[in-house]
């Protein structure tokens, strides 16, 4: 399947997988950085990120890393990161908003405040 | 902690934990601890902000939950149907996997159907009697 057949991602998948692009992390950094970057607009509940990452895992957009434990942790903790894959779906998702971004700015379209 | 921050905040940790029940045995094998573990943490950073916040939270999660457990058991039962039959068309592998009801078996539930009607029926007229 082509990179673009996979194209325009929900705002859901967007978010989640731009906070994993830095660095791997665990489910509750990831929704409590979409909130951030989304400035409030997108709060994740936790069955909605599973349901994603699932959907994502399975995809073979994201890739799972177990954290061996440290001191205190009752249960390994697991990462998730960007596969390849993934990284070319953000990538061209990113493209798109530019692309679009671009256009408006050339029809002049946004009301200069 | 308050009174009814502790009560409310036991109703739906009971809660939860009896609805993540309901996740198919796959996802929940694979993701039921973590859900758990992040449900606990964004609830315990809620029951900081006050009730309020903790009712609006709480709700927020369940019924996202909610809505997981039915897409979830959506999207199993359709890989399970594709898998045992290798077919495209659910709505026919839903109707044989249903052919196993025969006659009397159909009859048998349209007569409790039925039963649960009369008393339902006599229900209603003893209410409305008494009203």
């Amino acid at each position: 399947m082509k990179v673009k057949e996979y194209l325009p991602l929900t705002e859901t998948s967007f978010f989640i997988l731009l906070s994993i692009a830095a660095s791997p992390k665990h489910g509750y950094a990831i929704m409590k950085d979409v909130e951030a970057m989304s400035e409030q607009r997108v709060v994740l509940a936790t069955g909605t990120l599973y349901s994603a990452l699932k959907r994502m895992l399975e995809d073979g957009w994201i890739e799972r890393v177990e954290v061996a434990l440290t001191n205190g942790e009752l249960r390994e903790r697991k990462l998730y990161k960007l596969t390849d894959l993934g990284r070319k779906i953000l990538d061209a998702e990113i493209d798109r908003l530019h692309k679009l971004v671009k256009l408006t700015q050339l029809k002049g379209a946004r009301e200069e405040r | 902690m308050r009174y009814f921050e502790k009560l409310l905040l036991n109703q739906v940790v009971c809660l939860y934990g009896s609805l993540l029940l309901l996740l198919p045995y796959p996802f929940r094998v694979e993701f039921g601890a973590e859900i758990r573990d992040i449900f606990f943490q964004v609830l315990q950073e809620a029951e900081q902000r006050g009730a309020l916040w903790l009712l609006k939270v709480s709700l927020r999660e369940l019924s996202a939950l909610v809505g997981a457990i039915g897409r979830e058991n959506w999207v199993e039962f359709l890989f399970r149907v594709r898998k045992l039959n290798g077919a495209k068309d659910w709505t026919g592998v839903v109707f044989q996997k249903f052919c196993f009801l025969n006659k009397s078996m159909i009859v048998w539930i349209a007569a409790n159907f039925l039963g649960m009607g009369a008393v339902g029926a006599i229900f209603l007229l003893f209410a409305s009697i008494l009203s």
